[in-house]
């Protein structure tokens, strides 16, 4: 589902990755960790499609990223989901506006969309905000949106960007919970995380520890096996 | 279809939000092109004050007073097939009554019928658009010349002067101040509009995020951004309207009698076509580089 080789990627004479390389199949869950800088999100950003592959070898999904032209980008999206740190969610529009967005940019009828997006908001606790406007709901609503907005489409791949940083611990336990239930249902899961009770509460995960752009052994001794 | 439909509604959805900034937007955009239009008006009156001028060069003909006036009258036939503008005509008998009239009271017209002195005339009016004008007019003053009992033939060579200056007017200056104006224009109308679809880069980029087609993203600013130059174009023309019925007569007065002319209606057209044209370029160039 996830091929990448030999991956590098800089920001004019700063390499933000450095060489990475790991696979990926249809169902598995992977945990990407490290310190701030370490280049989690740059690696996300390049599996979305937002930012070029610049060195070295990225598919994801069935789409080659090094030769997929910009104009057909949005058919990636339609299979990858992101969960953004800073949410990435629309202030001015309701819960409901967001969560149901990616489904009506791909055309669905009112009805689906209307059965889905309810569906996703039960399974997320944000049913009683449906109808609220993003700024006027918590920073921890926002983030359960956004994860609302990510997984309402079902994709093959979601990728996760520190999705628990604003919750508290019972919130990002709970939220675990949904990536877990899609990681089951055959949802290719990638998660940066700083948190490890996060990465210990699913053993059977793979684990890809990132430091100044390269992959690194993990310090702190994981129980997963490595990516 | 569906899709189609959605996109317009959206297009047209967006003009309603964030309304202040909608309206200091379309108010700018209404505002530069109406500066815009006073100047094309300007330009516009000009130039047809530059044509009347042109078409009013008037040849004088007087005949022989001893020329058999059945011939004068079948030569009057001959010069009104000529590519002339018009052309009015005077027995002697008409002339002196006609003078009679102008200085009414103080000439008896009827003391001086048995021994007229006043010839034949033609007063004959004749367009010298386009290139050339002095050899034309001197063309047409020595063919007039060259008819029989023709005895002068006069005209005002400085009036030539004044229209070929006229031209040189419309040609050199005219259309080059038109580019100009267009090209401010152009550039204050695109950037107010780029700057209002700037504020939506933000919801462009989630768009494109959660997997909206360029053609998703772009179709309801294209049509916003076109909504508004549309409307801004003709509320501009609203209000030239209004300046043009409150100053129609500010010059129809002796000596001007300039009449101010409101824009032709391929002008009127123009205005808001061109605004709805800068309206979507600037849109389409207000997002284009965030839909990766």
């Amino acid at each position: 589902m996830i091929q990448v080789k030999h991956l590098s990627h800089s920001f004019g004479r700063y390499w933000a990755l450095k060489n990475i390389s790991f696979s990926l199949d249809k169902g598995d869950f992977l945990f990407l960790t490290g310190p701030s800088g370490a280049g989690k999100t740059t690696l996300m950003r390049v599996l979305h499609g937002s930012l070029a592959v610049q060195r070295g070898v990225a598919s994801i999904a069935g789409f080659d990223l090094k030769n997929l032209p910009e104009k057909r980008l949005y058919l990636l999206r339609r299979e990858v989901a992101i969960v953004f740190q800073d949410f990435k969610i629309l202030p001015d529009q309701s819960v409901w506006d967001n969560v149901a967005l990616p489904l009506q940019v791909r055309g669905m009828v009112s009805s689906q969309v209307h059965k889905r997006v309810r569906a996703v908001l039960r399974s997320l606790r944000l049913d009683s905000k449906s109808r609220y406007l993003c700024r006027e709901i918590s920073g921890g609503e926002q983030q359960r949106v956004a994860v609302a907005r990510a997984v309402v489409i079902n994709p093959k791949v979601l990728l996760a960007d520190e999705p628990t940083g604003n919750l508290d611990r019972k919130l990002s336990l709970q939220l675990m919970e949904v990536f877990r239930q899609f990681h089951v249902h055959g949802t290719t899961v990638v998660l940066a995380t700083h948190n490890e009770e996060l990465i210990r509460s699913l053993p059977g995960a793979k684990i890809l520890c990132l430091k100044d752009g390269s992959a690194v052994e993990c310090s702190w001794g994981p129980e997963g096996e490595g990516a | 279809m569906r899709i189609l439909a959605r996109l317009l509604y959206l297009g047209v959805i967006n003009l309603g939000r964030n309304r202040w900034a909608q309206f200091f937007t379309l108010s700018t955009v209404a505002f530069t092109a109406f500066m815009a239009g006073i100047f094309l008006l300007l330009l516009y009156n000009v130039q047809q004050a530059a044509r009347s001028t042109q078409e009013d060069i008037q040849f004088q003909v007087y005949w022989d007073p001893a020329y058999p006036m059945e011939e004068i009258r079948e030569q009057w036939k001959e010069i009104s097939s000529w590519d002339i503008g018009s052309m009015e005509t005077f027995t002697p008998e008409e002339a002196l009554e006609d003078l009679a009239g102008s200085i009414a009271g103080d000439l008896d017209a009827d003391s001086l019928a048995g021994d007229n002195p006043l010839p034949a005339t033609a007063l004959i009016e004749f367009s010298l658009q386009g290139q050339d004008t002095q050899d034309r007019a001197l063309l047409m003053r020595s063919r007039l010349m060259e008819l029989p009992g023709v005895q002068r033939v006069s005209y005002n060579p400085l009036q030539v002067d004044l229209a070929r200056t006229w031209v040189r007017v419309s040609s050199g200056i005219f259309w080059p101040l038109i580019g100009l104006m267009l090209v401010i224009t152009g550039l204050v109308v695109a950037n107010t509009l780029k700057l209002n679809q700037m504020q939506r880069r933000e919801e462009v980029e989630i768009l494109a995020l959660v997997g909206a087609s360029s053609s998703y993203i772009q179709f309801p600013l294209l049509v916003s951004g076109a909504l508004q130059g549309l409307v801004g174009g003709v509320l501009s023309l609203g209000l030239l309207r209004l300046l043009h019925l409150a100053l129609e007569d500010v010059l129809y007065f002796p000596p001007l009698w300039l009449k101010i002319e409101f824009l032709p209606l391929s002008y009127i057209l123009a205005i808001p076509g061109v605004l709805t044209l800068v309206g979507l370029l600037s849109s389409f160039l207000a997002v284009n580089n965030r839909l990766r």
